[in-house]
């Protein structure tokens, strides 16, 4: 096949639209870096999303279902999750799965960075909060986030740039239950617009943020990155997936080969290369690159690429309450959040912890679907009108994030038995849950309860893990100072190969027990600026 | 796809039993699931058609009610089809819409710390017992 070059003098080639080559994009093109990015996806507008719209229950379920294996869309590519209990969710295209993410912004704390000293599990990061708070402030403040400053939680009293979003009657239900308990709870931060910013709407409350926000209010990396970064010069390629990452006879990375949307392979060279494909499509991508010099895969000389996957299994308690709350209403979104059983507490049987979300549940529909295994006079019948009157907008969800520790056979391997609609091989996961998370997942479960109870709720509904909750992939090619136990530095550059880059979750040492993309989104610029700093020390491919 | 009339009389059959009327709630077919809306829901799934398509022939000409415990137990995935497209096209209603009497988005997302910002005060004086902020290796 003949290979046709792209054009461009690159010096950065970044390999991902979404929020971590967003940040990329935007300091590497503001610093006056030539910048090409090549996204396998496409653009997506807000009147693109169905949120508001008569079909919107309807096609959340398949054509905005944030799992690639039920939308098939042509820029997905298959991922065998048929060995893991979680259903890995993303998003291929400009903004990447913040096109779909609920938004939840959250830092993480700073016991996350340092597991091994306090908790005896797991390793310490190579760096701490306090080194990553300067990137967070930074990111908090460009995106937009709306909160409120002064959660006890946290050590610092951060801020945001815009006020919370409300919190609606369910909040306010919810939050007398976790003061009659004495539990810690705070008006929750999101990455969603609560009045006009930059170039986005105020939230309009659709509650449809999970399959595309249909004002633009949400702080979706194509909003809050692409455009400006494009503006400053970065060149963003769609319908580009790339194949392999090519390397020249010193070890160091020329440039990708991509098939672009007509089918045709392309190769696009460059001085120096980042990765910002996900937790998944990075491991991917390095372990298809094979080579004579990399035959394992690039980057891999210590065998951790696509292992170590972590992606916080996700537990929800349902309340259903006499009182009309209006919880159709978004964001969806967080209303609150709360840290109460955050912390390592070894009298409970586990270490580490887990972040509580308030969230709406959605339209009339969300509320009566049926689920297979189910007795269907239980869904349908007149039991169809028992369960509407009883859970439509009277039903809300305290959801749990747990933090599942990094275990080697956990892990993304290639799956050559599937391709992509370009033929590259798709991936499989092998993932079980470990003992220290599965007691945590019982433990904030029953808490769950109490709490709903103490806010009043006549019904709950416990779902232990939910299987459609997969959005953090998380630790696939994990930081640390040492190559023989780590993949990348601090700073992002592999160990392996100095002029090549990952910016994305894969580098997370541990998970964290927070929703990552605030994390994901510091640590990538905290990454991009020492590179541009650095610029003049930076090896790079001729 | 459009049904056919055959396809929508053993529709129609199966969607009462699915969604009685209660209250002011209207059947399936009172809200007129059976004609115009079904089509439209069709329209935004065509890909649970042929699911669909094979639960109707599945249950035709059976008592609904058993054919529909038996498409349930033996035919997940075709009681999934029939089913959510049946609340589905239910809920695109006018009918159903203003008897479930409630007001949807949009809305704008006003400020409501006013409800809440005294049980605040009271959160920060719990204060957060469990924070781990002891001096690490980076703030030293």
């Amino acid at each position: 096949m003949n290979i046709r070059q792209a054009p461009q003098d690159t010096d950065v080639l970044i390999v991902g639209a979404g929020p971590a080559g967003g940040v990329a994009a935007l300091e590497l093109a503001t610093r006056g870096f030539r910048v090409v990015c090549l996204e396998q996806g496409d653009w997506t507008l807000p009147d693109d999303f169905s949120g508001g719209k008569p079909g919107w229950e309807l096609t959340r379920l398949k054509q905005w279902h944030p799992s690639p294996n039920v939308r098939s869309a042509a820029s997905d590519y298959p991922i065998d999750s048929g060995d893991t209990p979680v259903e890995p969710l993303m998003f291929n295209g400009v903004g990447g799965s913040t096109i779909m993410f609920s938004g939840h912004w959250v830092r993480a704390m700073p016991s996350d960075f340092r597991v091994r000293t306090l908790d005896g599990v797991a390793e310490d990061w190579p760096f701490g909060y306090a080194d990553l708070r300067p990137f967070y402030d930074e990111v908090t403040h460009h995106i937009g986030a709306s909160g409120l400053e002064g959660d006890p939680a946290y050590p610092d009293s951060h801020s945001f740039p815009l006020p919370p979003l409300p919190i609606g009657k369910y909040g306010l239900a919810a939050a007398k239950g976790m003061d009659k308990l004495g539990w810690h709870w705070w008006p929750a931060p999101n990455a969603i617009a609560s009045r006009k910013f930059k170039n986005r709407d105020a939230c309009l409350r659709y509650g449809a943020c999970e399959s595309g926000c249909p004002v633009g209010a949400k702080a979706s990396a194509d909003f809050t990155h692409w455009r400006e970064a494009i503006d400053a010069g970065a060149v963003l390629v769609t319908g580009a997936r790339v194949r392999q990452l090519t390397v020249d006879n010193r070890g160091l990375v020329t440039g990708a080969e991509f098939i672009d949307r007509d089918g045709t392979l392309r190769y696009q060279a460059a001085e120096v290369t980042v990765l910002a494909a996900n937790g998944v499509g990075t491991p991917r991508l390095l372990l298809n690159s094979t080579s004579a010099r990399f035959p394992d895969g690039l980057a891999n000389s210590s065998g951790l690429v696509g292992k170590r996957l972590m992606i916080h299994p996700y537990a929800s308690v349902y309340g259903s309450y006499a009182d009309e709350l209006e919880s159709w209403y978004g964001p969806a979104g967080q209303s609150l959040q709360s840290m109460q059983f955050y912390e390592t507490d070894t009298d409970r049987g586990f270490v580490r912890g887990a972040k509580w979300n308030l969230m709406p549940t959605g339209g009339p529909l969300a509320q009566t679907l049926w689920e297979p295994g189910q007795d269907w006079r239980e869904a349908f019948g007149p039991a169809f009108h028992d369960r509407l009157r009883r859970n439509f907008g009277r039903r809300a969800e305290w959801g749990i994030t747990t933090e599942d520790l990094p275990e080697e056979h956990n892990e993304v391997i290639l799956d050559p038995s599937a391709t992509d609609s370009d033929g590259i091989p798709g991936v499989k996961l092998d993932y079980t849950i470990g003992a220290n998370t599965e007691r945590m997942l019982e433990f904030h479960v029953e808490r769950a309860v109490e709490a709903h109870l103490a806010a009043g709720a006549t019904s709950v509904e416990r779902i232990p893990i939910v299987r459609d909750s997969g959005w953090h992939l998380l630790g696939t090619a994990r930081m640390g100072s040492d190559p023989a136990t780590s993949v990348v530095g601090e700073h992002g550059r592999t160990h392996d190969v100095p002029n090549l880059f990952i910016i994305d979750g894969s580098v997370f040492v541990t998970s964290t027990g927070v929703n990552p993309t605030a994390t994901i989104m510091a640590i990538a610029l905290r990454a991009m600026r020492h590179l541009a700093d650095n610029r003049l020390n930076q090896t790079a491919a001729v | 796809m459009t049904l056919d009339a055959g396809q929508r009389r053993a529709f129609a059959a199966l969607a009462d039993v699915l969604i009685p009327a209660s209250g002011p709630m209207p059947s399936a077919a009172e809200a007129g699931v059976p004609d115009a809306l079904v089509d439209q829901a069709l329209g935004y799934r065509p890909d649970l058609s042929d699911a669909f398509i094979r639960a109707l022939a599945s249950c035709s000409g059976a008592d609904p009610e058993a054919a529909l415990g038996q498409l349930a137990a033996d035919s997940p995935d075709q009681f999934e089809a029939l089913t959510v497209l049946t609340a589905g096209a239910y809920f695109l209603s006018t009918r159903v819409k203003a008897a479930l009497s409630y007001t949807p988005p949009p809305r704008p997302a006003h400020e409501d710390t006013d409800t809440y910002v005294d049980m605040l005060a009271e959160v920060v004086d719990r204060g957060f017992p469990n924070r781990c902020d002891r001096p690490t290796k980076d703030s030293r």
